[in-house]
């Protein structure tokens, strides 16, 4: 129990210690740059860290306001596209026909830069809102797909077998077997596609959206340097806004996934 | 004790049935006109080596694969209506369990997909993890099992449904050599308290012999039905019998099955 603990302080205090020198290191890298090579406009290529924090604290119920903004349009789209993707991936794996007449659309799909079809969807709904959710979700849907019908087509062949002679119904088949085999792969999409659908998020507000931390960020941009510290602190909440989802994520994993390698205990004695 | 193979009941009758894989013009014959039977309550191997095609006709037998011609019949039935009626239980080479399911809920597998209520078989699976002797890890997950421990798990729950019969693929194969010793006194426990029918895959002689009460010989490329030695395994206390005369006799009539097969095929190979 104690040896475990110390662990624990031990992985901390080395997460610890790496953020201290990081920070350490940007401070003395915005001193030499405004202080020692004395650049024009330092501070837009590297703040002082402690300005952007002291910025960030001053204008913090604005953050939060327009941040919470950003991030319930986002998890809206984020938990639609999931659905829809998780949807698509059984869809697929019931039939080979639905899995090779809409891959390619799918595939297709996701060649569309996102920086143009933000402004093309916005323009036609008009609704930030609802920009946002769609193009969240637009973004989620397919690393979901792909991941949960990888996990889906991974069942081994004496599994199946194995169902087969207890003569399951199809029903049975995906309840007892295929959904949880899915449920692996799933959350690995879910990861890959949370920050995107932040950032998808974030590009429409950058299009012309009136609220949301995008919009913020491109005001902030928009007064050059005598905003330079609001940029920045904008930039860290987007950053804690996808650090916050990413953790749900993984909480949500290691709830319903416990079976999975990385979350087993490593001795029989230690459970 | 032994009765007339007329007097008895055929279980399973396998009528000239041959199985080719692969396209036509590259296709491989994995079994030719293989024809026996198999009584009730018999413990029989199918014993070969690899490439005799001995896993593909347990799988014929299962249903899981459909023969190129001749048939299956068991029970009387089609191997489909068998399958459909959950009349077999099977076991794999791999113990085939669900990651996420404890050892019970493993074992309970079968009867929730045919749709029992949970208080209907938990004293059910309470006497099957007691017989394979899991009863202090009946909560614990796959991975924090051992090999042996697992494929015991897999013949719990091969048997929660009670089938008649008993298909197993190779199931002691993976395991070491003291465990598999152990399991296989357990698998003659498991008959001598149970009585199913057993068709038993293998590739190991001195298992079969120490298993089986009939051992059907195949040979390779393509396989069929090379002899069937009877009356195999004597009665008697089974952990005794590897050192018995007759254990020893028997393994070397099963041997030469196979050094005159390879002495026909090109008088090398062994």
């Amino acid at each position: 129990m104690t040896g475990r603990l110390f662990k624990k302080f031990g992985q901390n205090g080395t997460f610890v210690l790496w953020a201290a020198a990081i920070l350490l290191l940007w401070e003395a890298g915005a001193w030499f740059i405004e202080d020692i090579a004395q650049l024009t406009a330092p501070a837009s290529k590297l703040p002082y860290i402690h300005r952007v924090l002291s910025s960030l604290v001053e204008h913090f119920p604005t953050m939060i306001k327009q941040g919470a903004v950003t991030f319930g349009n986002s998890i809206t789209g984020f938990v639609i596209g999931s659905a829809i993707g998780f949807a698509l991936a059984i869809l697929m794996s019931l039939s080979r026909t639905v899995e090779n007449t809409l891959s390619p659309y799918m595939i297709a799909s996701q060649m569309i830069p996102i920086i143009g079809l933000a402004p093309i969807i916005y323009g036609i709904i008009h609704d930030a809102a609802l920009s946002r959710v769609l193009m969240a979700g637009y973004v989620t849907f397919f690393p979901v797909t792909i991941n949960a019908l990888r996990g889906i087509k991974s069942i081994k062949q004496e599994q199946l077998e194995l169902m087969r002679s207890y003569a399951a119904s199809t029903w049975t088949l995906y309840l007892k077997l295929k959904l949880k085999s899915a449920l692996p792969g799933l959350f690995a999409g879910l990861k890959l596609s949370a920050p995107l659908a932040i950032t998808a998020s974030i590009i429409v507000e950058l299009m012309g959206a009136p609220d949301g931390i995008g919009v913020l960020m491109v005001s902030s941009l928009y007064y050059g340097t005598a905003q330079v510290y609001m940029f920045w602190s904008t930039v860290l909440i987007s950053m804690a806004i996808g650090l916050l989802l990413y953790l749900i994520i993984t909480l949500l994993e290691r709830w319903m996934t416990p079976w999975q390698p990385e979350f087993r205990s490593k001795g029989r004695d230690e459970t | 004790m032994h009765l007339s193979q007329a007097a008895k009941k055929a279980e399973i009758i396998v009528d000239q049935v041959s199985m080719r894989f692969g396209k036509k013009g590259h296709e491989v014959t994995a079994l030719q006109n293989v024809s026996f039977k198999i009584y009730r309550n018999e413990f029989v191997s199918l014993l070969g080596p690899s490439g005799c095609g001995k896993s593909t006709l347990l799988r014929l037998m299962a249903d899981l694969l459909e023969p190129t011609e001749g048939q299956i019949m068991i029970q009387d039935e089609h191997p489909r209506e068998v399958r459909l009626r959950r009349k077999f239980g099977i076991v794999f080479q791999n113990p085939t369990l669900f990651e996420w399911r404890t050892v019970k809920q493993n074992i309970e597998l079968p009867l929730e997909v045919l749709g029992q209520k949970k208080s209907q078989y938990s004293a059910l699976t309470e006497q099957l993890i007691e017989m394979v002797g899991l009863s202090s890890f009946k909560h614990y997950y796959p991975w924090q099992l051992s090999g042996g421990m697992q494929q015991r798990v897999a013949i719990a729950r091969a048997l929660s449904l009670d089938p008649p019969i008993l298909l197993m693929d190779e199931p002691f194969s993976a395991l070491d050599e003291f465990t598999k010793e152990k399991l296989q006194l357990e698998l003659l426990e498991i008959k001598r308290k149970t009585n199913k029918t057993i068709v038993f895959v293998t590739h190991s002689i001195p298992e079969a012999v120490y298993l089986s009460d009939r051992i059907i010989v195949l040979s390779a490329h393509p396989g069929r039905v090379h002899s069937i030695v009877d009356n195999v395994r004597e009665e008697g206390d089974p952990s005794h019998i590897r050192e018995s005369e007759r254990f020893h006799e028997m393994m070397k009539t099963v041997r030469n099955c196979f050094y005159e097969e390879s002495g026909f095929l090109d008088g090398q190979t062994i």
